[in-house]
């Protein structure tokens, strides 16, 4: 398959994804019939790309979060309840244009859109929650782990908004 | 119904030790690089 380049635009009522097929039968359910409804009821923000003859090849989700410290509240004498993040929700590419630098440029634009939220609300790092399979992606853009890897099912990355200017 | 998104909740020592990292930002070139090219792509790629 051959891709001359795409552009994004956020999720449509329109869109179809009938022939959109990533490999994870999760991602491809969510992209059907769970993304719509988060949309609307502003629950999570879903970027479509499409090539420019407007086929869906990739999405990604994104949601204002934060990274918690499980409650113990005999001991809870922390100030910071909890650090405020942009977490990569949901991260797609569809297996037919894998290698095409879709999921890297996706990564990128989340990195930037997070640095400047950053800039007009608290918002200290950029979390994913990664396949395993996906984990060495994230490790390879410099993302780290917020606890031992072994401790979490889907292992939750992250990469400080303050570490780039 | 594929999973929900979920919060990230940490235990307290996993918690706690993210805290002291982050209290002493490191400078992530690569971080910067991508940033960079995130920035310089987001016009030409976001359509309306």
């Amino acid at each position: 398959m051959k891709l001359k380049g795409f552009y994004v635009t956020e999720l449509r009522e329109s869109d179809d994804f009938s022939d959109f097929s990533c490999g994870d039968g999760d991602l491809d359910d969510f992209i059907r019939n769970d993304a719509p409804r988060y949309q609307s009821d502003q629950y999570a923000f879903t970027y479509v790309a499409r090539t420019y003859e407007h086929v869906p090849i990739a999405f990604y989700s994104v949601v204002m979060d934060g990274v918690q410290k499980k409650r113990i509240p005999e001991k809870d004498e922390l100030e910071i309840p909890s650090i405020p993040c942009y977490k990569i929700a949901r991260l797609a590419v569809d297996e037919d244009y894998r290698g095409m630098d879709v999921g890297e440029t996706l990564l990128f634009d989340c990195i930037y859109q997070a640095k400047e939220l950053s800039k007009q609300v608290g918002c200290r790092l950029v979390v994913v929650d990664s396949k395993p399979e996906s984990v060495e992606f994230y490790l390879k853009y410099g993302f780290e782990y917020t606890a031992k890897p072994e401790k979490q099912k889907y292992p939750t990355l992250y990469l400080d908004l303050l570490s780039f200017e | 119904m594929a999973h929900p998104i979920e919060s990230t909740v940490l235990g307290e020592r996993d918690f706690s030790r993210l805290l002291r990292k982050l209290e002493k930002p490191k400078l992530n070139p690569l971080a910067q690089e991508m940033y960079e090219k995130g920035r310089l792509n987001h016009d030409r790629l976001h359509r309306d």
